[in-house]
């Protein structure tokens, strides 16, 4: 199945349209949707210099997929000159001197940033209601949130106002928002993307990631952005496995594990949705049989314990004398955070302040390597594993229950192992359910391809009824 | 005192890299405020430190030239805490595995000094108060240091000198560091504990922070040793703190309770996730380790030259290779330091003696040295010879010629004291009836019939000889 991307570029490519229109058109159907609060900043000076250079490279013959096309970024990924908050008040006035590499790697592509997306504050939350902008509506039901942290960006996708976006991934941050939607998301291996100019919530477990509307329109995006920065110390050398031209290649094969006790722990329906996903796999040729993680327990753990110490660390250099509001003490200056940021700096200190033989962060980072290498032993006997993205649809207010949140989402997170939530259906209630697909280091491109297999399947049950549509 | 004092030291020394330790700005002291800064140093949100590769080799320089040994792999640690001149309210250190552990110094009455480890940091900027209120200069964020901490092997605030006097020459030859008091590029916090010489007890703790210059490390070190045993023997609790030394009142101030490792919350730092050196480089580096000041002064001593004199021979790089190649041509070493620090002392100055050249050169000494040997000018003229000799910047046959200093013969005295004789026969009379002085005049001739060249002493006793054998008797 062909993504928006690609179909776009050809409209573009033969001057069917030209991208000036092109963003006429995505800037009316932003201010449209102009109530699912998805945006912090729309950028229309930044998108009409981009959309000039883009029609520059499509004269020039220079042009890629991803040239002219409308995309948007969360708010805590660097734009040079423009205001970007990580959708906290402390940095209402900020604005950075350098673009994130992900988005300079993008723009130098001929990409068309129309915005920031709102997002939790500093990315800490599952619901995009913690920020200083209000919280975000999920455009499939108004009632509902789109999950978080990149709820901003993933509401973006679903609604049409942008084709992708980029967000950012620390314990679920863009799987949960896709799953929710009825979008794709993923969140690649620890170290594929840069994270320079990506503002800091957990340095050892943040990651920049994709969302879109299909696996291709993922995959065309990844390639552009999967590359070694040598200014990230975090990033992994050497080349990168191309994706794009292989999607299509199959599962034939394929070795595929439904994790049975992580899927027992979701909702009924979403269970029915998993076994379903794996008979799917199983006739379109995967090897497909069933294992148990019991080290995925732990994950929640681990990542709760790195990731607010790591917050705590980040964020206190907000002290009121460069960021944030000036006050008498430091402490007064935690007032410009929002509770659940307060609460998490709060716990991060004193998770770093335990005194105990070995403290608790250390022995957080034992254990999250003894995941980590649980995971290998896995994928020994495995390409891709499959699991619930989430318990089950986006929740109504009230029923959040973030522990089983972050449960399933956390496990890849804190092993720093790519994974990725795709549609695989339809709730009752009418509300898309989302499977992750997990695999090995690296392997971006398998479970890629393995995602592209299973959506060409249930294109027609998932996309019928899916995210709004829009022309472009 | 019924306590001797234990002393343990940690120096911060500024690293003279191109570049600060996480970003390509411009590492040098100074400068408009603020102007060499960017991003990274400033703790921008979303910038990432890059280690500078550099630092890590001038770490491990340091590390080599105490004998530690040096990590392959080493971790870059945070240490929190909150203060307006720390930009990412966290300083970027090391902690359970730092770049070098281990090695010593041997001090001048032979004790060892042991080092604990030496580590790798970045700097924070500066506070300045102005009129009132605080101004903050990044320009320092992000310069690179490393901390050198010793074993608390100290006794007195005269070895703590000796060790700083030293660790600032090694960094210096190593062309690590400028070691600028002054300059904030050398600065030491000192930890000072008493031993009961008699349970053996050892008190808590006191840390006296910054103190700027080597005589008030001295000054502050011995207040503060007699401070803690003056509590101690009134039965007083010695509680762990932290001093600052007030250099106009000569006395130390407390300044607040000493953090503990868990105040500052260290943990691994994510953004960097090794330190590596290899085993190349630090052979490479080991190969080209300059001769250490201090290991000079011991080998110039070895050869009989007095501790001072070996010390500030060894202190300066080009005087001290110039006086490795006199060496090398010449026995008496206590003459040739002589002629060093007489001679070329007076005429060359301090930055010559440290990276110029120095003229004249060694063989032009050792041809001077070599004509005194073989007895063709007189030693005695040495002082004369090489004071020129420097002042000019000359070998010897561009300044004199040899025959001004060639020894005069027995017996071209006697005829040159016999001519002078002749015609002042009052003086030898007088001389003769026990006036002693009355010759003087006869040897001022001799001289003056020499030129110079003549022996004084020897002259009078040839006069002596002569009035004796012919008027005598």
């Amino acid at each position: 199945m062909k993504g928006k991307i690609e179909k776009l570029h050809k409209l573009l490519k033969n001057k069917e349209i030209s991208p000036s229109l092109f963003l006429e058109k995505y800037l009316e159907r932003i201010k449209e949707k102009e109530e699912l609060n998805a945006f912090i900043t729309v950028t229309e000076k930044e998108a009409l210099e981009n959309t000039r250079y883009a029609e520059r490279l499509f004269d020039e013959g220079k042009d890629t997929l991803l040239s002219g096309i409308p995309m948007s970024l969360k708010d805590n990924l660097s734009s040079c000159g423009i205001l970007t908050t990580a959708g906290s008040r402390v940095l209402s006035d900020y604005y950075p001197v350098n673009d994130a590499h992900t988005y300079a790697c993008l723009k130098k592509e001929g990409a068309v940033l129309l915005g920031k997306n709102n997002m939790d504050e500093f990315g800490m939350g599952a619901s995009s209601d913690t920020s200083f902008k209000g919280a975000v509506i999920n455009p499939l039901d108004e009632k509902r949130s789109p999950g978080g942290s990149s709820g901003g960006s993933a509401a973006a996708v679903a609604s049409g106002e942008v084709v992708y976006s980029l967000g950012s991934d620390t314990g679920g941050s863009i799987r949960l928002p896709a799953s929710y939607t009825g979008t794709v998301g993923l969140c690649p291996t620890y170290g594929a993307l840069s994270r320079r100019g990506l503002i800091a919530h957990s340095s050892l477990l943040d990651r920049v990631g994709i969302i879109a509307g299909s696996v291709s329109d993922v995959s065309a995006v990844f390639d552009a952005v999967n590359c070694f920065d040598e200014k990230d110390m975090t990033s992994v050398k050497g080349d990168r496995k191309k994706t794009y031209g292989n999607l299509s290649d199959g599962v034939k094969g394929l070795k595929v594990g439904i994790i049975l006790d992580v899927t027992d722990k979701a909702h009924d329906e979403t269970k029915k949705h998993i076994k379903r996903a794996a008979e799917t796999y199983r006739l379109l040729g995967a090897e497909v049989s069933d294992v148990k993680i019991p080290a995925w327990d732990k994950a929640d753990d681990i990542y709760s314990v790195i990731a607010t110490s790591d917050a705590a660390s980040n964020l206190a250099r907000y002290d009121g004398v460069r960021y944030g509001e000036r006050r008498n003490s430091v402490v007064d200056t935690r007032e410009g955070f929002g509770d659940e940021v307060r609460m998490r700096i709060l716990l991060g200190n004193v998770i770093l302040t335990s005194e105990k033989e070995l403290s608790l962060r250390k022995k957080a980072e034992a254990e999250r390597c003894r995941l980590a290498e649980s995971f290998k032993e896995v994928f020994g006997r495995f390409d891709i594993l499959i699991s619930p993205s989430a318990f089950h649809t986006a929740p109504l207010p009230g029923e959040t229950d973030e522990l089983l949140t972050d449960y399933f989402l956390t496990a890849a997170s804190v092993s720093h192992l790519p994974s990725l939530s795709v549609p695989m259906g339809f709730s009752e209630n009418g509300l898309p359910l989302g499977m992750l697909i997990t695999a090995k280091w690296m392997d971006e491109d398998v479970i890629l391809r393995a995602a592209y297999a299973f959506e060409d399947a249930m294109q027609d049950e998932i996309y019928k009824k899916g995210a709004e549509k829009f022309e472009f | 005192m019924n306590f001797e004092p234990i002393i343990g030291l940690e120096t911060h020394v500024e690293l003279l890299t191109k570049s600060k330790i996480f970003c390509s700005c411009e590492n040098s002291f100074g400068g408009e405020p603020n102007s060499k800064c960017c991003e990274v140093c400033m703790g921008h949100p979303g910038a990432l430190p890059h280690l500078n590769h550099e630092v890590v080799l001038f770490g491990a320089m340091a590390g080599l030239s105490f004998g530690s040994e040096i990590n392959n792999y080493s971790y870059m640690a945070r240490k929190n805490y909150i203060y307006p001149d720390l930009p990412k309210a966290y300083q970027i250190t090391q902690g359970e595995v730092p770049l070098c552990i281990g090695g010593s110094v041997t001090l001048t009455d032979g004790r060892r000094i042991r080092i604990e480890r030496i580590h790798i940091e970045e700097d924070a900027g500066k506070l300045i108060k102005k009129d009132g209120e605080f101004l903050i200069d990044y320009n320092r964020a992000g310069v690179p240091l490393i901390e050198i901490v010793t074993k608390p092997d100290f006794e007195t605030g005269e070895e703590v000198a000796e060790y700083l006097t030293d660790l600032a020459l090694t960094m210096k030859r190593l062309g690590i560091s400028d070691c600028k008091m002054q300059e904030g590029s050398l600065r030491c916090d000192v930890n000072i504990s008493l031993k009961d010489k008699v349970t053996g007890k050892i008190s808590e703790r006191v840390e006296i922070k910054n103190v700027n210059s080597f005589s008030f490390i001295k000054k502050a070190i011995d207040y503060e040793a007699k401070r803690l045993a003056s509590m101690l023997e009134e039965g007083k609790e010695i509680v762990r703190e932290t001093r600052r030394f007030n250099s106009e009142t000569g006395v130390t101030e407390a300044m607040r309770g000493k953090e503990s490792a868990s105040d500052y919350r260290y943990f691994a730092e994510p953004d960097i996730p090794s330190v590596y050196i290899s085993d190349r480089e630090i052979s490479a580096l080991k190969e080209n380790l300059p001769p250490l000041p201090r290991e000079k002064k011991m080998h110039y001593a070895s050869f009989g030259v007095s501790m001072e004199d070996a010390f500030i021979i060894s202190k300066y790089k080009a005087l001290s290779l110039y006086f490795d190649s006199l060496l090398s041509g010449y026995g008496d070493a206590v003459h040739l330091s002589k002629i060093i620090l007489s001679s070329a002392f007076k005429f060359v100055d301090e930055e010559t003696r440290g990276n110029g050249e120095i003229l004249p050169t060694a063989p032009d000494v050792l041809y001077v040295l070599s004509l005194m040997a073989e007895g063709k000018i007189e030693k005695r003229f040495d002082k004369k010879i090489f004071d020129k000799m420097f002042e000019e910047r000359k070998p010897f046959s561009e300044l004199f010629n040899e025959e001004d200093f060639a020894p005069i013969s027995d017996d071209e005295l006697i005829k040159i004291t016999e001519n002078v004789i002749i015609g002042n026969e009052k003086a030898i009379s007088d001389f003769l009836s026990g006036k002693e002085k009355a010759i003087a005049p006869l040897i001022g001739k001799i001289m003056k019939e020499t030129k110079g060249r003549a022996d004084a002493k020897k002259a009078e006793e040839a006069l002596k000889e002569i009035i004796c054998s012919r008027y005598k008797s």
